[in-house]
C-alpha cells in the first residue's frame, strides 16, 4: 500500500527562478490554472445564450451568484454586496479547489497551508484595506471595543489583534484538514480495494459513498470559507 | 507532511496570487456584468409584467365598477318602469270599476223605475178590478142605494191606507 501522504507531495513542472525565489509552476500551480479555466470555461458556456427565462445551463451561474449574493448580503450587509466580486472569487476558487482534487490522479492545493494560508492572508489584507478606507484612522478601534476603561487597553488590545489575527489561521486549518483527512482517508481505503483481491469490492462501495459524502464536504467548506470571510468583511465594515 | 514544507510556499503564494487575482478579474469584469445583466433584465420585465397586472385589475375593477353601475341603474329603471304599470294598472281598475258601477246603478235604477211602474200598474189593476168585482157585488146583492162614486171613493180609501 503507498503512502497516503504522497498525493499531497508538490511536483515542479516547469522550474522558474526570480530573484533567488523558487516560483516554479508545480502541479499545485496546475490545479489552480486549472480551477480557474474550468470555472471561465462553465460560466463561458452556461452564459454562452442569456435568455430572460434561464435554460438549465444558465441557471447554474445564476444560482451561485444568488447564493453567494443573499449570503454576503444576510452576514454583512447590503452594503458589502459592492464587493461580491471577491468573495464570488473566493468561493469559486475554493469549491473548484475543493473538487477538483476529488478526481483520480489529481492535486487538492486546498489541502496545502501555503495556498489556504495565503488565500486567508489575502481576504484578511482586503479586509484591514476595506476598514482603513471606510473607517480611516477609526479603524484601530476595532481593536478596543466599546465600554472598555482606557486603563485596560494595554490588556484588552493585544487579545483583540491575537483574535484578529487567528481569523485567517482558524480559516485555514478548517478547510486543511478537513480536505488532507478526507483525501487520506480515501486514498487509505482504496489501499484496500487491490489488497483484498475479489473482497475489494467492499471497500470499493464504501470509497464510493466516501467519494459522494466528499463532494458535499467539498461543497460545505467552500460554503464555510465563504460564510467566515462574510463575517470577517462585516466586522471590517460595520463598527465593533 | 507535505502540507509543512516550505520549500513550495513562495510558489504556492505567487501562482495562487495570479490565479486568484486573474479570475477576481475574470469574474468582476466578465462574469458577473452578464449574469448581473440578464437578472435586471428579468426583473425589469417582471416589473412591467407586474405593472401591466396592477393595470389590469384596476381596469377588471373599473369594469365592475361600471357594471354594479349600469345594473344599479337598470334596476332602478326597472323598478321605476314596475311603479308606473302598477299606477297605470290601478287607474285602469279603478276606472273599470267605477264603470261597472255606474252601469250596476243604472241598472238598478232602471229595475226600480220597472218595479215602481208595475207595482203601479198592479195597483191600478187592483182598483179597477175591485171596483169591477164590488159593483159586481152590489149589483148582485141589489144594494143600488150606493152609489158607485161613494166605491170609488171607498176603495181609493183603502188601497191608499
Amino acid at each position: 500500500m503507498s503512502n497516503p501522504m504522497e498525493q499531497f507531495n508538490i511536483q515542479p513542472i516547469i522550474p522558474i527562478k526570480a530573484g533567488g525565489y523558487d516560483i516554479s509552476f508545480t502541479n499545485s500551480s496546475l490545479f489552480m490554472v486549472l480551477a480557474v479555466v474550468v470555472s471561465a470555461l462553465l460560466f463561458t458556456i452556461c452564459l454562452r445564450k442569456r435568455t430572460i427565462v434561464p435554460s438549465l445551463s444558465q441557471s447554474i451561474p445564476e444560482a451561485l451568484y444568488e447564493f453567494v449574493s443573499s449570503l454576503l448580503k444576510e452576514n454583512a450587509g447590503a452594503e458589502a454586496l459592492r464587493y461580491f466580486p471577491f468573495i464570488f472569487t473566493v468561493f469559486l476558487f475554493v469549491a473548484f479547489g475543493n473538487l477538483l482534487g476529488l478526481f483520480p490522479y489529481s492535486f487538492t492545493f486546498t489541502s496545502h497551508v501555503a495556498a489556504v494560508g495565503g488565500l486567508s492572508l489575502i481576504a484578511l489584507m482586503f479586509n484591514i484595506c476595506i476598514g482603513i478606507k471606510k473607517k480611516k484612522w477609526g479603524y484601530w478601534r476595532t481593536f478596543m471595543p466599546n465600554g472598555i476603561p482606557l486603563a485596560l487597553a494595554p490588556l484588552i488590545m493585544p487579545i483583540e489583534m491575537i483574535s484578529f489575527l487567528s481569523k485567517p489561521f482558524s480559516l485555514t486549518v478548517r478547510l486543511v484538514a478537513n480536505m488532507t483527512v478526507g483525501h487520506i482517508m480515501l486514498k487509505i481505503i482504496a489501499g484496500f480495494v487491490l489488497a483484498l483481491g475479489v473482497g475489494g469490492v467492499v471497500p470499493l462501495l464504501f470509497n464510493s459513498c466516501i467519494v459522494v459524502f466528499e463532494i458535499f464536504i467539498a461543497l460545505l467548506q467552500a460554503f464555510i470559507y465563504t460564510v467566515l470571510s462574510c463575517i470577517y468583511l462585516s466586522d471590517a465594515i460595520h463598527s465593533h | 507532511m507535505p502540507q509543512l514544507n516550505p520549500t513550495w510556499f513562495i510558489s504556492q503564494f505567487f501562482w495562487l496570487c495570479i490565479c486568484f487575482f486573474f479570475m477576481l478579474f475574470l469574474m468582476s469584469k466578465v462574469f458577473i456584468p452578464k449574469i448581473k445583466d440578464i437578472l435586471e433584465q428579468r426583473q425589469r420585465k417582471i416589473d412591467d409584467y407586474l405593472v401591466k397586472a396592477h393595470q389590469l385589475k384596476e381596469q377588471a375593477e373599473e369594469s365592475l365598477k361600471k357594471y354594479h353601475d349600469a345594473l344599479a341603474q337598470a334596476t332602478a329603471e326597472a323598478n321605476k318602469a314596475l311603479e308606473a304599470s302598477r299606477a297605470e294598472m290601478n287607474a285602469y281598475v279603478a276606472k273599470k270599476q267605477d264603470e261597472a258601477a255606474q252601469k250596476l246603478n243604472a241598472k238598478l235604477a232602471e229595475g226600480e223605475a220597472q218595479i215602481k211602474e208595475t207595482r203601479e200598474k198592479a195597483i191600478k189593476e187592483v182598483k179597477n178590478v175591485s171596483q169591477e168585482w164590488a159593483l159586481d157585488i152590489i149589483a148582485k146583492l141589489e144594494l143600488n142605494k150606493i152609489d158607485a162614486d161613494d166605491i170609488k171613493n171607498s176603495i181609493k180609501k183603502v188601497v191608499n191606507d
